[in-house]
């Protein structure tokens, strides 16, 4: 029996209704390999009833047909997607470690290296401009130190994250709630397909699965589960985030989370953690000390674009944080007009970035 | 005993002459109206029986038939009463027939003899000051009518004052204007940008949209004032000309809007519809067509307060007049063209609680998920988005208090540099048929917003780092040829470009 005669079993016994990983870890340790539970007598099955639930052993049984076997056997040849299974050198390491590993993952793009180091950036959907900022400027910082970037492909923080890991041209997994064969949310479909090409997609739900909201819970744990930490950016007091939180101090991974405006909502759910003892993260350094990676000192300060007198005043004016069109006229004494087009300029470069409203701030790298 | 008098209709904004013959024989004492009079045109035998007999003269109890010729144009209103009234008095040898002075009679009587204004009378006049050289009209309609060049006007307060002029028992006087406009005027204005304290940045973009008449659509929070900035700019529009005047007064006039006075408008409109309005009240309709607000804001500014609060269709059916300057609407009745050169201002808030993207000491949280601020946004079509050249974000109250520097300029300081900017772009484009930068087509663009390497360098750039759709290319390149014309500048240099660039807000893909 090849590899893909086993995979088939194991795809069969998961894609059954009402086996999740949980039972499908009893079974497994019950039987040994989603084979035996194939072969295995009917009454056998029955006995298991008090534990499984009698509708399920029912389903396990009214499930073993051949016809069924064989789409699996087709899907498998798919070449839209492949089929990680726990026994698999494929399937993430930090993801085996924890109590209800997901027995099958569907997965896209690259592979993720055997040994690795992951951290995965969480946050709200409903983020600020410095939340998506941030979410950029660790996922950018983090991927160029060879840490892989989890998060979960949906809007603001995550989309976030993963677009500052591409940048830096370094590994990320997004993770879904539905299936492999669904772009959720539609607006990122742009970033669903550079993933697929620079990064890795997965998700334990069968193709076809509709991105329910009891799917969201269940896929943050493997989110938390894959990484060494998890790093919240920005959190509502009742945010999903905080779930995967959860889920890493269950597994024991460490919990990083970014300070924020204490009067703004978002910013409530991280100042909790941080009271509560997650670390306090102002920089990347803070959080690959804890790999064992030395703190560098601080580049210096100086930009590499060359700025004429004028940008340089905004841009100085800029060092104390965010500014309004009409702050900055009254701070640099420029009228509108020569402001405006000193604004596109440093735009350009790459120094400023515009938030709605004309608010105006100087990028983390900048 | 038959007699013939002169008056004038109208339909739309254009007037035509009106024939009125009155015939009147032996018989049943019968009074009839032929040539398809409506209600109010079928009324005035009550009124032209009573204005008569209280004016000291006779009616005649014989049978009367008054035939309006055209008789297959449908009439209506009350401007025909007087030339019923002369054509009976004639009839009935109660006063002569001048063959010198045969004028239109434009006027409605009041049942005391008295003669009532009428509306319409400056589009009548205009379209029949060819055919005709006099006219006999109310005294409140006369300085309307003085706008007329060449026309002979002669006003009388009541039916008895009139005849006896006609008499020779008092002499007849045309009447002179006191005070007629041949260049423009410069108008004055309740609301002036000197009051408003800070935006700068939102004044500046006005100054600009004026300078090249460009359509702005402005984001902002609640209370942030758009609507209070929108109802400034008609102050700093370039001067209104003779001809743009008698434009407007036209319309107006039409409408029915005239208000005494002057009998001109000296103001270019703003006109701002409530977002619940119907179609045909927003572009011009009914049985007989009249003018609608985008009509009635020819030459001046259609305010759209709140614009993803308009129903779809209603917005959509602007599109046409936008381009053309001018509607046409058929009815069964015929079709009238309406001139509709309008500036189109729109104010929208950022999201549908209206606080995304404010900040401040005493900023309100924005409650919309992302996808409900998409939602809000995309009530605009891109095509529509496409008309605004100018995108300004007006910032909430909080930071209206911090600016230290505001100039607070006049209108006046505003309007003179945006005359000057007008002027250049009517010199540049004499062999265009266009007058200003937001008229030029694409081609055009090509011809006259000519762009260096390094301005060129500069939109790459900018297209690429700043995310801006496509469409916002010529747009820029439009508003930039505005802020060099408000320079003197000839050349579109770079920094025109950068300013120009920061003027595409609702093309940047920050909104989520």
């Amino acid at each position: 029996m090849d590899n893909c005669d086993k995979k088939v079993y194991w795809v069969w016994l998961s894609q059954i209704p009402g086996i999740g990983a949980k039972r499908f870890h009893l079974l497994l340790e019950r039987f040994g390999d989603p084979i035996k539970v194939w072969d295995a007598a009917s009454e056998e099955l029955f006995s298991l009833s008090p534990v499984l639930g009698k509708n399920v052993v029912s389903d396990i049984i009214n499930q073993r047909q051949d016809k069924i076997l064989d789409k699996i056997y087709e899907s498998l040849r798919s070449s839209q997607y492949r089929i990680i299974t726990l026994l698999d050198q494929e399937y993430p390491y930090l993801l085996s470690q924890i109590y209800d590993p997901p027995p099958i993952l569907y997965c896209k793009g690259r592979r993720v290296q055997d040994n690795y180091f992951g951290i995965s950036i969480v946050g709200s959907r409903r983020s600020t401009g410095y939340g998506r900022q941030m979410a950029e400027r660790f996922g950018y910082e983090l991927a160029k130190a060879g840490i892989i970037v989890v998060s979960g492909l949906a809007r603001g923080i995550d989309a976030m994250a993963h677009f500052g890991a591409l940048r830096a041209g370094g590994a990320t997994v997004g993770v879904l709630g539905c299936g492999i064969d669904r772009v959720y949310p539609p607006e990122n479909k742009k970033l669903f397909k550079i993933m697929e090409e620079e990064g890795t997609i997965l998700t334990e739900y069968p193709p076809g699965t509709s991105p329910l909201a009891g799917n969201f819970p269940a896929r943050n744990r493997i989110i938390s589960g894959m990484t060494n930490g998890t790093m919240v950016i920005e959190a509502g007091l009742k945010s999903g985030s905080l779930i995967t939180v959860d889920f890493a101090l269950e597994q024991g991974r460490e919990v990083y989370a970014l300070p924020g405006n204490i009067s703004i909502d978002q910013s409530a759910g991280t100042n909790k953690l941080l009271k509560e003892g997650a670390k306090l993260v102002t920089d990347v350094w803070d959080v690959l000390e804890d790999f064992g990676i030395e703190r560098q000192k601080g580049q210096d300060n100086a930009i590499s674009v060359q700025l004429d007198f004028f940008e340089t005043q905004v841009y100085n004016a800029l060092q104390e944080g965010e500014r309004h069109i009409e702050e900055l006229s009254k701070d640099t004494k420029m009228d509108i007009q020569k402001l405006n087009s000193v604004l596109t300029m440093l735009e350009v470069k790459g120094i400023v970035k515009q938030m709605p409203g004309k608010i105006f701030i100087k990028t983390w790298d900048a | 005993m038959l007699a013939k008098v002169k008056s004038a209709g109208i339909f739309g904004i254009d007037g035509y002459t009106v024939d009125v013959e009155v015939d009147i024989t032996n018989g049943l004492p019968v009074f009839d109206i032929v040539g398809l009079p409506d209600l109010s045109v079928r009324e005035s035998k009550e009124r032209v029986r009573a204005a008569i007999k209280n004016s000291g003269f006779e009616f005649p109890v014989k049978r009367i038939t008054v035939n309006l010729a055209p008789a297959d144009t449908k009439k209506e209103g009350p401007a025909f009463d007087l030339a019923i009234a002369m054509g009976i008095l004639a009839a009935t040898d109660q006063i002569q027939i001048d063959k010198d002075f045969d004028p239109l009679y434009l006027g409605e009587l009041s049942l005391d003899g008295t003669l009532r204004p009428i509306n319409g009378v400056l589009p009548m006049l205009l379209s029949v000051r060819e055919l005709h050289k006099k006219v006999v009209l109310p005294k409140s309609n006369a300085m309307e009518a003085s706008n007329v060049s060449g026309m002979d006007i002669y006003s009388f307060e009541t039916l008895r004052e009139l005849v006896s002029c006609l008499k020779g028992e008092s002499c007849l006087v045309s009447f002179k204007s006191a005070n007629i406009f041949d260049m423009g005027f410069e108008a004055t204005f309740a609301d002036d940008f000197s009051e408003v304290k800070g935006q700068e940045s939102v004044k500046r973009a006005l100054e600009i949209a004026a300078a090249g008449g460009h359509n702005v659509i402005m984001i902002g929070p609640p209370g942030s004032g758009k609507t209070m900035l929108a109802r400034r700019l008609p102050s700093i529009l370039p001067d209104l000309t003779y001809n743009e005047a008698l434009e407007i007064t036209r319309i107006y006039s039409a409408a029915g809007l005239l208000k005494g006075g002057d009998g001109i408008i000296k103001q270019r409109p703003f006109m701002s519809p409530h977002h619940t309005i119907s179609g045909s009240a927003l572009v011009g309709g009914g049985r007989i067509p009249v003018p609608g607000q985008i009509s009635l804001a020819h030459h001046g500014v259609l305010f759209l307060d709140e614009l993803p609060e308009f129903r779809k269709d209603i917005l959509e059916v602007l599109r046409q007049p936008l381009e053309d300057g001018e509607i046409t609407i058929s009815r069964a009745q015929g079709s009238a063209t309406f001139p509709s050169k309008f500036m189109l201002v729109g104010s929208m808030n950022p999201c549908s609680c209206g606080h995304f993207g404010e900040t401040g000491e005493n900023a309100q949280e924005c409650t919309c998920t992302p996808m409900q601020i998409k939602r809000y946004l995309s009530k605009i079509s891109g095509p529509l988005l496409d008309r605004f050249d100018i995108h300004v974000e007006v910032p909430s109250l909080s930071f209206k208090k911090i600016t230290g520097n505001e100039k607070n300029e006049s209108s006046k300081e505003i309007r003179n540099r945006v005359n000057r900017a007008r002027e250049k772009q009517v010199m540049r484009y004499t062999k265009e048929n266009i007058y200003y930068n937001a008229q030029l087509g694409s081609r055009q663009i090509r011809k006259f917003c000519p762009i260096d390497s390094a301005g060129k360098d500069l939109m790459g750039k900018a297209f690429a780092s700043l995310k801006l759709s496509a469409r916002a290319y010529d747009r820029i390149l439009k508003v930039s040829r505005t802020i060099a014309d408000l320079e003197g500048s000839t050349n579109i240099e770079t920094y025109h470009l950068a300013e120009a660039i920061q003027y595409r807000s609702m093309d940047r893909q920050y909104w989520i």
